[in-house]
């Protein structure tokens, strides 16, 4: 193999082993799973019009005092600060101690007047006159935040102020030594306490509600008409509620109780059911007194005839509860249609349906009777009631109807 | 033209280089926010103008604790909008285009930083040899190295013209705010590269005017070369900045505003180990590509001389690539760990998510260049009389490479049909299943470099008979070395299953250890050993198999596939952001190109960059015939293979 | 010579003797100390090293010459035997290819090795092509009929169309969200802390440190603070969500739901499951469970549903704990 060759031929040797090597590796790789990686979709904007204004506002104090009983920490002596940081400068109740910035006070209620003005009235009177001087001096837009003062309602004025404190600078309240034109207040979303955008629009909201006039609520119109954009809720992170129990699909679970049972199942929805508060007025199944009834069902011809046809299987009256929650179309009581949910077999554990069935199986004419219930006309049995002149009843007419 | 009477004029240059040097440091001292308002007329200015919130407190992105604040004094990352902050070629994809310009520019960069380094210390041995003419024989390799590099260092600058052009074109936004934040250090960029130029040519057209002798001109010489290394190191280390802000981006604050501090955009999280690990890497792959040179010189040589010079060309290179090979897997290692640290979520897209598959690849790729690496040792060992005691030993050698391989190919996530899977009972195999793991694939790696190291100590003593006295205690020694770096190897990768996590990470060090000291105490026994042995007969250099050069082809090819290939994965980990978290990509390619279409490309790229080589090649043969042959290597001349 | 000879005899005993370590573990894995896994290696090893010994005798013993062309496919079939039958439970075709393509080229590799070894294994090869003997032309002439019919049968069966269930690339561990939302609290996942991890102090356990209860027992009357939380969380485990209907009484997903589905649920006591995975992934995905799986991992291809709305975010961390305890593997951590 050693002769001697031109280096021509070496180079299409080569060249050949090359194509060879690189074709075994791309094919390799080819050969290989293909999984292309799409980018995501850009986060989708949450629809805020659903948010009341009465939960921004409730969400706007807790950004502003951590708390949404601010009087309440105030009493315990400590201060209602919160992630806005608001009340370390800003005034809102006559016990908090804070002069740096404009008073925020709004309680109609209050002495002297001065205090009863509401910071969304006051707002309406800052656009005014000073607020053209302001919008000479940063006709280029303020230094800090770019933005050239331009609201032109309370609302707008509200929000500009956040963004852009510089932008109007109530008298009295400046930097020393700038003649009233540069402001304390840090830029709210920037860092470090860096509000999102819904977080402001929170705190105004909180502001325009304060006296308890929802009609005065502008804060989300005033945020896009000033930013001429829709507002756009942040993607997650909002939000800082308490944990709670999760709601799945109902489930009827052995720790439950029988009223909370019957809530989850929804059976009061059709059913009268002794002894349960909130199941007295179901007028389309029958009423669920089976230590009377199930004995009785399970002897009935047209149980048997049931049982014949292969469709029932109980032999208790224990059986007879299970087998009428499981499985509603197994026996029809005379006088009803088939028409109980059936999906009751995956909602119960074996424990809730132990739980039911012992309660149910301990329900009898005496329960019901107690409480003014009686059959629906329309079941077989008939009343369980005495006649009306025996008279226990003043309850029973008001019942059924 | 320097010449060796003209000592004054050379001491002057050598002072007017040195000031060179220093002008060029001195922005570094000036690299501060308000020096910056001064720079703006450089070329490189950002495409938007900065306006607003300058000089406000912005929090950093990256940095905690003192360094977390800093000053604004950037815009923010522009928003990208398609089609506006991009531009494209009709359909095809602009990112392709981007990826092929960037590729071939890495690679001549590559080769043009790795083969400094290899001539420095090529020149270096030559220099330091006592025997003349093996010093001799080693300086004419470092220049003959040199005179290949110098024609591709122009491609390279050519190639990253091509490279800005097509990034200007393409992603004209992206480079613009790119260009905004390393604005401070981006001219030093430029003016270290013409100093590197200046630098290049003094040392390669200086080479023989400064070595008439054993005087100390060679080692002014040596020092130039050194200049010449640490130019093309802070080189590469600036262009490996961009990446490293690009994946894990610091000193800028969430929305990307430069916050003053360019020590802190350049000392991103992944920085370090991504430079280790590229240096390395580079390296490896210059040695893979002089080798295949000194391959296609040997195949075509019509000497016997030429074959031999060239023969031991190829195996010197072929040395030098294995050597930055082999620390190569532990830089992974620790530049992965670093990923995880910073973002577990890029560490899983790479491990076990989106791109795993690419490390199937890469393991492929690796096992290719260790077993080649091995193949081409027994190759050589083919022109060492007396190497047939040990050829018996290859066939273990292989086994022990193969079963290393194939646990360390072995997926995590195995491709099956729903039957398969019925079948094995599992996503996991009980069996194989245990190889997908990283416990597993160290324990493989490690054991395919202590193999390799134990073929190169078999090589070493080929053609030789030992007599020193302690022959037999060195023997035991040696092989009881071995056994227990396997066996310590093996059992730390078994225990490794039962521990955390954290724990197992800590177990890697002794196996690197084990393996570490295979190679240097193993080598350097077994070196001792053969002090004043007997020669079989002297090495037949140039008698070597064609299928060793040819393995030195594959070498070559795999070295640089695994670099494309892994830069394709270092680029998609980045999912469909330009500057990770920052700087999302709105353009039509934002999606990651699945495995096959890279593995395409990376073909297409690797073929492109040889032709080119083939090129420069040819253009120092073009030289080489004008000038006689400097080769003085003749057949069966007496060097050692271990004289390094 | 005779050195060298000696020689020769010494490596292949010493290379016998490294296989000593190799055969005790494979003791100890006949009496159980090592895994499966383990000791399936231990048993590869041996075979390679057997079959290497076997053809030693065959060689140097019985004076048997095994011609190198001949040798290849011996060892081909040999090693498709050892993946197709030997290794069970059947590894699916992609692996086998993928072991057998690593074969192929270390064969090639073997024939090669040495210039003898390569003229033993291209001499026929080329007598075949060019010789003029009958022999030759008789081998020339099947070879030419042989290899194409190969590739023609080859072509067939890949066009042949094919109704098996088409295969599934899915990612089993996709990377996680940087951060997850769960009861309107952001989880951030590289950060989050198990909140039950905790010492007979109250303080944050370090992982590896809850080694010291493995195994403990976490119903006697006066337990660490930590079993108490493995207790709690195998109740949700075994109770409030019954996760060991799907993942198994020993989490080792064979619960008796568990073959209702495709994919099979997840083998927590498998190392390739939770012990590669942080505590804070397998929130995400007790959490978020299939629905919130990216697209590479299939989300319409699992069945574990967001346990988010059955139970708290307490209740989840609590489980996890139990999960790592019950299977004593750590989880991944980063420090």
């Amino acid at each position: 193999m050693a002769k001697k060759k031109g280096a021509g031929t070496i180079v299409i040797k080569v060249a050949l082993w090359y194509m060879f090597i690189l074709g075994a590796f791309a094919g390799y790789t080819n050969w290989l799973p293909q999984i292309r990686g799409d980018a995501p979709e850009a986060a989708e904007a949450i629809n805020l019009d659903e948010v009341t204004p009465d939960q921004l506002s409730t969400m706007g104090e807790k950004i502003i005092f951590g708390s949404n009983d601010p009087l309440g920490v105030l009493a315990k002596g400590e201060g209602p600060i919160g992630k806005g940081q608001c009340p370390l400068c800003h005034r809102f109740f006559l016990e908090q101690k804070a002069d740096r910035c404009p008073n925020l006070l709004a309680l109609p209620e209050m002495e002297p007047p001065l205090l009863k003005i509401s910071e969304e009235a006051r707002s309406h009177e800052r656009v005014k006159g000073r607020y053209e001087e302001f919008k000479k001096l940063h006709a280029n837009g303020e230094k800090n935040s770019g933005i050239v003062p331009h609201a032109t309602t309370g609302g707008e004025y509200l929000i500009e102020s956040e963004y852009c404190p510089n932008c109007f600078v109530v008298v009295g309240f400046g930097l020393k030594g700038t003649n009233d034109t540069v402001s304390p207040m840090p830029i709210i979303n920037k860092p470090p306490i860096e509000l999102a955008d819904t977080e402001i629009v929170a705190v105004v909201s909180f502001l325009q509600l304060r006296d308890g006039d929802e009609s005065k609520w502008t804060a989300k119109d005033s945020w896009e008409s000033y930013f001429g954009k829709e507002l756009a809720a942040p993607a997650e992170g909002e939000g800082e509620e308490e944990e709670e129990k999760p709601k799945g699909p109902p489930v009827a679970l052995g720790s439950m109780t029988v009223d909370e049972i019957v809530k989850e199942m929804t059976c009061f929805a059709c059913h009268k059911i002794p002894g349960v508060a909130i199941a007295k007025t179901g007028m389309i199944g029958p009423l669920l007194i089976e230590k009377t009834n199930a004995p009785n069902r399970i002897k009935s011809p047209e149980y048997k005839k049931a049982v014949k046809e292969g469709k029932a299987h109980a032999t208790t009256p224990r059986e007879y509860v299970i087998e009428s929650i499981m499985d509603p179309g197994a026996f029809i009581v005379p006088g009803f249609a088939d028409d109980m949910l059936k999906d009751f077999r995956h909602k119960f554990t074996v424990s809730g349906l132990d739980v039911m069935v012992d309660y149910l199986l301990n329900q009898d004419v005496a329960s019901a009777v107690a409480e003014g219930m009686d059959r629906l006309p329309n079941e077989k049995e008939g009343s369980i009631l005495p006649p009306p002149e025996a008279s226990l009843g003043e309850v029973k007419s008001g019942d059924l109807s | 033209m320097f010449s060796v009477n003209n000592k004054k004029k050379k001491i002057g240059a050598l002072i007017l280089l040195s000031m060179i040097g220093m002008l060029l440091l001195l922005p570094f001292a000036q690299m501060d926010v308000s020096a910056q308002g001064k720079e703006e007329a450089a070329a490189e200015e950002s495409a938007e103008p900065a306006e607003g919130e300058i000089g406000s407190k912005g929090k950093d992105k990256q940095y905690g604790g003192v360094n977390e604040f800093g000053i604004v004094s950037g815009p923010p990352a522009p928003e990208m909008v398609y089609p506006d902050s991009y531009g494209s070629y009709g359909d095809y994809q602009s990112r392709t285009l981007l990826w092929v310009s960037n590729q071939q520019h890495l690679y001549f960069g590559s080769f043009v930083l790795a083969v400094p380094m290899f001539v420095f210390v090529m020149e270096l041995i030559g220099a330091t040899q006592k025997d003349r003419k093996v010093g001799k024989k080693f300086d004419d390799l470092a220049h003959e190295m040199m005179k290949i590099s110098l024609t591709a260092y122009s491609v390279t600058a050519i190639l990253g013209g091509i490279l800005i052009f097509t990034f200007l074109a393409l992603y004209p936004g992206f480079f613009g705010y790119l260009a905004s934040i390393f604005k401070p250090v981006m001219h030093i960029y430029a003016l270290l590269f013409i100093l590197e130029s200046g630098v290049l040519y003094v040392y390669y057209y200086g080479w023989d005017a400064m070595n008439d002798g054993n005087g100390n001109w060679k080692w002014t010489h040596l020092g130039i070369s050194c200049i010449l290394n640490a130019i093309g190191i802070v080189l590469m280390v600036m262009a490996n900045t961009w990446i490293g802000f690009m994946m894990s981006p610091a000193g800028v604050d969430e929305s990307g505003r430069f916050l003053g501090d360019i020590w802190k955009v350049i000392h991103t999280p992944l920085m370090v180990p991504i430079v280790i690990h590229r240096i390395l890497g580079n390296a490896a792959f210059g040695g893979g590509v002089v080798g295949a040179y000194a391959a296609f010189r040997f195949l075509s040589s019509k000497t016997l001389e030429e074959k031999a010079h060239y023969d031991w060309m190829s195996y010197i290179a072929m040395f030098m690539g294995i050597l930055n090979l082999i620390p190569l897997p532990f830089a992974g290692y620790w530049l992965m760990r670093e990923i995880y640290a910073y973002r577990q979520q890029m560490g899983i897209t790479l491990m076990g998510g989106l791109l795993a598959w690419v490390f199937i690849m890469q393991a492929t790729m690796i096992a290719t260049l260790f077993i080649t690496v091995n193949y081409y040792l027994f190759q050589a060992m083919g022109r060492m009389p007396g190497a047939e005691r040990y050829y018996p030993a290859f066939k273990f050698l292989l086994a022990i490479l193969v079963i290393s391989t194939i646990s360390w190919l072995t997926p995590h996530t195995l491709v099956m049909t729903p039957a398969e899977l019925k079948a094995m009972g599992g996503q996991q195999h009980p069996v194989v299943g245990n190889y997908g793991v990283m416990s597993a694939k160290n324990t493989a790696i490690n054991t395919m470099i202590t193999t390799t190291v134990l073929t190169f100590c078999l090589y070493q003593r080929a053609n030789r008979i030992i007599t020193v006295p302690w022959a037999w205690k060195g023997n035991c020694f040696l092989i009881l070395l071995f056994a227990m770096a396997w066996v310590n190897i093996l059992f730390l990768g078994i225990y490794g299953y039962f521990i955390p996590a954290n724990v197992r990470i800590g177990l890697s060090v002794p196996q690197v250890v084990s393996t570490l000291t295979t190679l240097f105490v193993g080598v350097a026994v077994n070196t001792k050993m053969l002090k004043g042995s007997k020669e079989v007969a002297p090495i037949r250099w140039g008698q070597m198999s064609v299928r060793g050069a040819y393995a030195l082809f594959l070498l070559a090819v795999a070295f640089t596939w695994t670099m494309a290939v892994m830069g394709y994965l270092r680029s998609s980990v980045r999912l469909h952001w330009h500057v990770n978290e920052i700087m999302r990509d709105n353009s039509p390619w934002a999606f990651t190109n699945p495995l096959g279409y890279a593995g395409n490309i990376n073909s297409m790229n690797v073929l492109l960059f040889w032709t080119m080589l083939l090129f420069v090649f040819w253009l120092s043969s073009l030289a080489a015939k004008k000038a006689p042959s400097k080769v003085t290597a003749d057949a069966g001349e007496a060097v050692p293979a271990a004289s390094h | 010579m005779f050195n060298i000879r000696k020689k020769t005899m010494l490596t292949q005993v010493l290379f016998l003797l490294l296989a000593l370590p190799v055969v005790s573990w494979a003791g100890g894995g006949a009496t159980g100390f090592i895994d499966a896994g383990t000791f399936a290696l231990v048993i590869e090893v041996g075979l390679v090293l057997g079959a290497i010994f076997l053809g030693w005798i065959v060689k140097h013993k019985m004076g048997i010459t095994i011609p190198k062309l001949l040798q290849a496919p011996i060892l081909y079939i040999l090693a498709y035997i050892n993946f197709r039958v030997i290794l069970q439970p059947p590894i699916p075709f992609s692996l086998l290819a993928m072991y057998m393509g690593v074969c192929t080229l270390v064969i090639l590799c073997y024939c090669t090795i040495t210039t003898e070894s390569w003229e033993a294994f291209s001499g026929p090869i080329a007598s075949m092509l060019r010789d003029d003997h009958t022999k030759a032309k008789m081998s020339r002439y099947a070879t030419f009929l042989i290899l194409p019919g190969l590739i023609a049968a080859q072509t067939y069966n890949t066009m042949l169309p094919k109704f098996g269930e088409p295969i599934e690339l899915r990612t089993v561990h996709p990377a996680p969200p940087a951060s997850i939302n769960v009861h309107k609290k952001l989880v951030t996942l590289q950060t989050a802390e198990n909140p039950f991890r905790v010492g007979d102090d109250g303080e944050y356990l370090k992982v590896g440190d809850e080694s010291k209860y493995f195994g403990g027992n976490s119903w006697t009357g006066d337990v660490p603070r930590f079993l108490q939380e493995v207790r709690e969380g195998g109740v949700v485990f075994f109770g409030t969500a019954g996760c060991f209907f799907c993942h198994g009484d020993n989490l080792d997903g064979r619960g008796p739901f568990s073959f209702a589905f495709n994919p099979i649920p997840a083998n927590f006591a498998d190392p390739g499951t939770i012990a590669q995975l942080q505590e804070t992934f397998v929130f995400w995905r007790v959490a978020k469970g299939g629905p919130d799986l990216s697209r590479e991992a299939f989300p319409w291809a699992s069945a574990m549903p967001p346990w988010e709305k059955h139970l708290t975010t307490n209740e989840i961390w609590k489980v996890i704990v139990f999960e790592y305890w019950h299977t004593g593997f750590f989880p991944r951590t980063w420090g």
